[in-house]
């Protein structure tokens, strides 16, 4: 018995160790730290696959590495007011004013202003392909939205205060009472307030045989799926109306912000948030670069066989 | 933040109880069976059914929540039955993540009792249904400590639930998808006050649980 446990103690420790080496990060620090970009940007803009297919690009190019933290719009923004980044890339025009209104934007050399739009796409609203609603027939985007509200059918809302949740949101009738808020926003049996990414409503969507705004990106990603159509009953009933323009912005941020703790929510003491403007300066000349717009123009054409991003 | 002034936040409490309570429950009955059945019984291959229990103990919830999605999705086996997107669906995973915890702890804690009674129940002669109330009877104390570690699990999911359970506003929104939800929004405060309410409930409950150990205790003295 003895023996058994020490075999058991042994046999822990090695697969500790192994786990450990396992860990331990192959590249030893260079003599040289690599210069780095914070960015916070958004799911639609990193599940679109767009930043991905950008980042060797941009390395080679610039000599800088760029590290994306991804969340929903609100919560990108919130974690550069707490200082996590250097430059936010978005696309909800209202939260990007607001955020520059409050002292967090600054202008780049060589710009206006502090809210650089770069590229658009167009949002699209999905549903199943009978179209009981008959969306596809409507004179415009809004009509759309009313005959599904007048319908009652079943519509999936991001409800995450995304940038897609907003512009949903502008759609519908103001009539209805719907707003980004859980607490006060109206209810109906036939609005669904997923809480989720665009992914997870998406496939929710399918699902429920249900409508959805989406941005194209996501939705072509989906249904030229290297697995197949993850979504079946899905189709594109209505797009290109001028109210479904989806704009991205990049803003750099002031070094001399009022950064907020994050805890606390109040003021930090000046000189606790380090902002690099040179990186941000570097990672706003390559996006609006003839190079990048180049890439950024191709982006999707071989795989979809039409571009995701038009850029302005 | 007034839980009674709600609306909104009584019907994620509830649903949150809801499923936590179904869950643990419904596991414990699974479970214990189990636990008990392995514990009692010397057969061949004991051993390796104690160590794939005791794997299972750590079954990844985003695993068993895309599987059962899988299979409870429109076009799986079980899509007929319509649960995707509700409460029940929610508990199903639960009860799939968290028998195999209460059975291999169960197993762990009764073995014990089980070999220290086996002469008096066999010279007993009792049947087979007695002699398990009898050992169930002697691990009490060791049993609320299962269900406390069971309903913990359960209330303080996440990943699974979310896939099969789509955090759908008043309807399959829990306290935990609920804080996630607000972490994407950026709602931090709100975040932590259901924290602290998530925190409150489990104190409730082990307070509950370690008033009937002493008092299991008090009698057994």
């Amino acid at each position: 018995m003895k023996k058994l446990t020490s075999l058991a103690l042994v046999l822990l420790l090695v697969l500790s160790l192994v786990t450990f080496v396992a860990c331990d990060p192959a590249d030893t620090p260079s003599a040289e730290e690599p210069k780095v970009v914070r960015i916070s940007t958004t799911t639609s803009v990193n599940d679109s696959g767009l930043m991905a297919y950008l980042q060797p690009y941009f390395e080679a190019d610039t000599g800088y590495k760029w590290e994306i933290a991804s969340a929903g719009t609100g919560a990108a923004i919130k974690s550069a007011k707490y200082g996590n980044a250097d430059v936010i890339l978005v696309h909800s025009k209202s939260q990007e004013e607001a955020f520059v209104a409050d002292g967090f934007g600054r202008v780049v050399e060589g710009y206006s202003a502090e809210r650089i739009s770069f590229m658009y796409n167009y949002f699209v609203l999905v549903g199943p392909t009978a179209d009981p609603a008959g969306a596809k027939n409507a004179t415009g985007v809004k009509a759309a939205f009313s005959s599904i509200a007048s319908g009652s059918h079943t519509f999936i809302s991001r409800g995450d205060k995304s940038g897609t949740h907003t512009a949903e949101l502008k759609l519908w009738d103001s009539a209805l009472g719907l707003t980004n808020d859980p607490a006060t926003s109206a209810t109906y049996d036939w609005y669904v307030s997923a809480g989720q990414g665009m992914g997870a409503c998406l496939t929710m969507a399918n699902e429920q045989g249900a409508y959805c705004l989406t941005d194209k990106a996501t939705f072509l990603s989906m249904k030229n799926h290297a697995e197949g159509d993850k979504l079946p009953g899905l189709s594109i009933l209505f797009e290109q109306d001028d109210a479904m323009k989806n704009t991205y912005s990049m803003i750099a941020v002031n070094p001399n912000a009022p950064f907020i703790d994050s805890v606390t929510g109040e003021a930090l003491p000046e000189g606790t948030v380090t902002i690099d403007t040179e990186a941000a300066n570097v990672f706003i000349n390559w996006m609006t670069s003839t190079r990048a717009s180049e890439l950024i123009a191709q982006y999707g054409v071989e795989q979809y066989g039409q571009a995701l991003f038009t850029v302005m | 933040m007034v839980i009674g002034q709600d609306p909104m936040l009584q019907n994620i409490v509830k649903t949150t109880l809801e499923m936590a309570f179904t869950s643990s429950i419904l596991a414990l009955l699974f479970g214990v069976l189990i636990g008990l059945v392995v514990a009692y019984n010397n057969f061949p291959g004991k051993k390796v059914v104690v160590v794939i229990l005791r794997t299972l103990m750590g079954l990844p919830p985003v695993v068993v929540g895309i599987v059962v999605f899988i299979l409870f999705s429109g076009t799986g086996p079980f899509g007929h039955l319509k649960l995707i997107y509700s409460v029940e669906l929610m508990i199903v995973a639960q009860v799939v993540l968290i028998t195999p915890i209460v059975a291999g702890m169960t197993e762990t804690s009764l073995t014990p009792i089980v070999d220290r009674m086996r002469p008096t129940v066999k010279g007993l002669g009792l049947s087979v249904p007695k002699k398990f109330f009898l050992v169930l009877n002697e691990g009490k104390y060791q049993l609320i400590a299962v269900y406390l570690f069971a309903f913990a699990r359960a209330i303080s999911e996440v990943g699974a639930i979310q896939i099969v359970g789509g955090n759908i506003l008043n309807k399959t929104r829990t306290m935990t998808t609920a804080i996630a939800l607000n972490y994407n929004t950026g709602d931090f405060a709100l975040a932590v006050a259901l924290g602290i309410i998530l925190l409150a409930i489990a104190l409730g409950v082990n307070l509950v649980a370690g008033l009937l150990q002493m008092g299991l205790k008090k009698r057994n003295d």
